[in-house]
């Protein structure tokens, strides 16, 4: 059997683990822009605020609540402790995201495993067992917040899926769901119910795996260690919309040192580089460019990622409000493929390091690179160093 | 800046509750959570007060100078700079600390976990930092 822990509004529950008086309280977490809600607690939930609501809009609904800004790195350090407890009882314990895990568990466990985490963290959850992944993060959700829920025959099966949305199903989000319901399958138990030929036709593989978790056969494994990445990719949101090329420049600069660190982190080097910009007016435009050799390096990579700048950002009058760097073609930092033409000079190596070891004994960000100089409001701010994509380790988001 | 701030019920002790007469700032979010004392600059009823932290002990004082009377201006603040600068050296400011535990600004309530705040020797009244 698989179980699966997911955290009862983690970030929420993290506040109150640090700050016992907002227990009870309606509390939402801000994003780093500090303008809107990222997650909620119940009693905010209650009074009508939906994730993703500007603050502006939550406070005439819930006028009492309160808002903290998101702090990643604490979200971080609850995460690892329910990581550890949940491992000190499954000997198999995938770390699928910073609030929820999968492990191998006999139908006994639920309760306590929950109880050691709700003991050991003070964060409530939800546990679920089923005998595939999908059933036992669906049963989960279900018996939300702090239940727990155990799929032990094909009548608890039957009961779970009847008529639950067949978006609920993770892996099936709104195109797919759209897609589905054009053939009138809307529920999971019609989906569970179709001919499996006919969802690989319609979803792919990826569909037909769900099909056969969500009829009891397991086919996705517990994963202890992430796979190789295809992608790795930082930016997001810059804050408000700006068409101010020094400080869009900037952001391109910030999330290439960001993806370099990235990186590093995973001893990979990179072939490719795209830039992706989504502006408030116009449909999101990317290109890519191909390396002169496999690298890591910041200058190259901030260098490439700077050249697509102008060749995307068209017409360069719109404003940009999203964007990322995205580094592709990846292989480990021992196969690398070294450029013909162009080679690190022994200096910039020097500095490369010498900036490294500064960051790592000073603090996150303390040097870099003067092109971020206009970010300062983003400096400022100790919300920004930390980002959920600085969680590593995670399977899935 | 900060409309208003909140402090748990429980940090206050009880000689100043009484003292302060503080009950007519209590207020609870809902039925489940702690009751918090609510210090609004905005609340026109009555003078506005202001917990403070001053040579380790916790005092009320009187909030700014919304009346106007005195020397000082009619406001609950000042800028930082203007501190900096030694605009207000002729008040002796000294540094207290404001115990809040939620802030008040535009209506919305924020979380604070640290601040410090400077406030007049000669009439401890504060402005904020």
């Amino acid at each position: 059997m698989i179980g699966h822990v997911d955290a009862d509004c983690f970030y929420v529950s993290a506040e109150r683990v640090r700050h016992p008086h907002l227990r009870a309280m309606a509390m939402g977490v801000l994003g780093n822009h500090g303008a809107c809600i990222i997650a909620k607690s119940y009693e905010m939930k209650a009074a009508g605020v939906t994730t993703g609501m500007p603050i502006w809009e939550a406070r005439p609904i819930c006028p009492n609540g309160v808002y903290l800004k998101r702090d990643f790195e604490w979200y971080e350090i609850l995460s690892r402790k329910m990581l550890g407890i949940v491992q000190s009882l499954s000997p198999r314990v995938e770390f699928y995201s910073i609030d929820e895990f999968f492990f191998t568990a006999e139908l006994s466990d639920a309760k306590q495993v929950q109880q050691a985490l709700v003991e050991g963290v003070g964060v409530p959850v939800s546990v679920g067992i089923a005998p595939t992944k999908t059933l036992a993060k669906l049963i989960s959700d279900t018996v939300k917040p702090l239940g727990c829920g155990v799929i032990a025959n094909e009548d608890d099966r039957q009961r779970l899926l009847r008529g639950k949305p067949v978006t609920e199903i993770t892996g099936i989000a709104r195109r797919s769901g759209e897609r589905l319901a054009k053939h009138g399958i809307t529920t999971c138990d019609q989906f569970a119910n179709a001919d499996r030929a006919f969802i690989r036709w319609l979803l792919t593989k990826r569909g037909e795996d769900l099909w056969w978790e969500l009829n009891g056969t397991p086919v996705q494994p517990i994963m202890q260690t992430r796979p190789e990445h295809k992608f790795v990719s930082r930016g997001g949101s810059i804050g408000a919309a700006s068409a101010d090329p020094a400080r869009v420049a900037a952001f391109v600069a910030r999330n290439s040192e960001r993806l370099v660190e990235a990186l590093n982190h995973y001893r990979i080097v990179c072939d490719s580089v795209t830039l992706s910009l989504l502006f408030t007016n116009l449909p999101e435009r990317a290109a890519r460019v191909s390396m002169l050799g496999s690298t890591a390096d910041y200058e190259s990579v901030s260098q490439a990622a700077l050249w697509l700048l102008p060749r995307v950002w068209q017409p360069p009058t719109s404003p940009v409000h999203y964007m990322h760097v995205i580094a592709g073609g990846l292989r480990p930092c021992g196969h690398r493929q070294l450029s013909l033409f162009d080679q690190q000079s022994s200096r910039s190596i020097k500095l490369a390091e010498m900036k490294r070891k500064i960051n790592q004994a000073v603090g996150r960000f303390a040097i870099q690179t003067a092109l971020t100089l206009p970010l300062r409001d983003v400096h400022r701010d100790p919300a920004n160093d930390y980002d959920i994509c600085d969680v590593y380790g995670k399977t899935c988001f | 800046m900060c409309r208003g701030i909140s402090i748990l019920r429980n940090r206050i002790r009880q000689e100043l509750f009484e003292e302060y007469e503080l009950a007519r700032l209590v207020h609870r979010r809902s039925e489940a959570t702690e009751e918090e004392l609510w210090f609004d600059f905005a609340d026109r009823t009555k003078t506005v007060l202001l917990p403070i932290i001053h040579d380790g002990q916790l005092l009320i004082r009187e909030w700014g100078n919304r009346g106007g009377q005195g020397k000082l201006p009619k406001t609950g603040w000042c800028k930082q700079e203007s501190l900096v600068a030694g605009k207000w050296r002729w008040l002796s400011p000294e540094p207290v600390e404001i115990p809040a535990n939620f802030g008040l600004e535009k209506g919305i309530w924020f979380q604070v976990t640290e601040g410090m705040f400077t406030c007049s020797r000669r009439r401890l009244r504060t402005t904020t930092r």
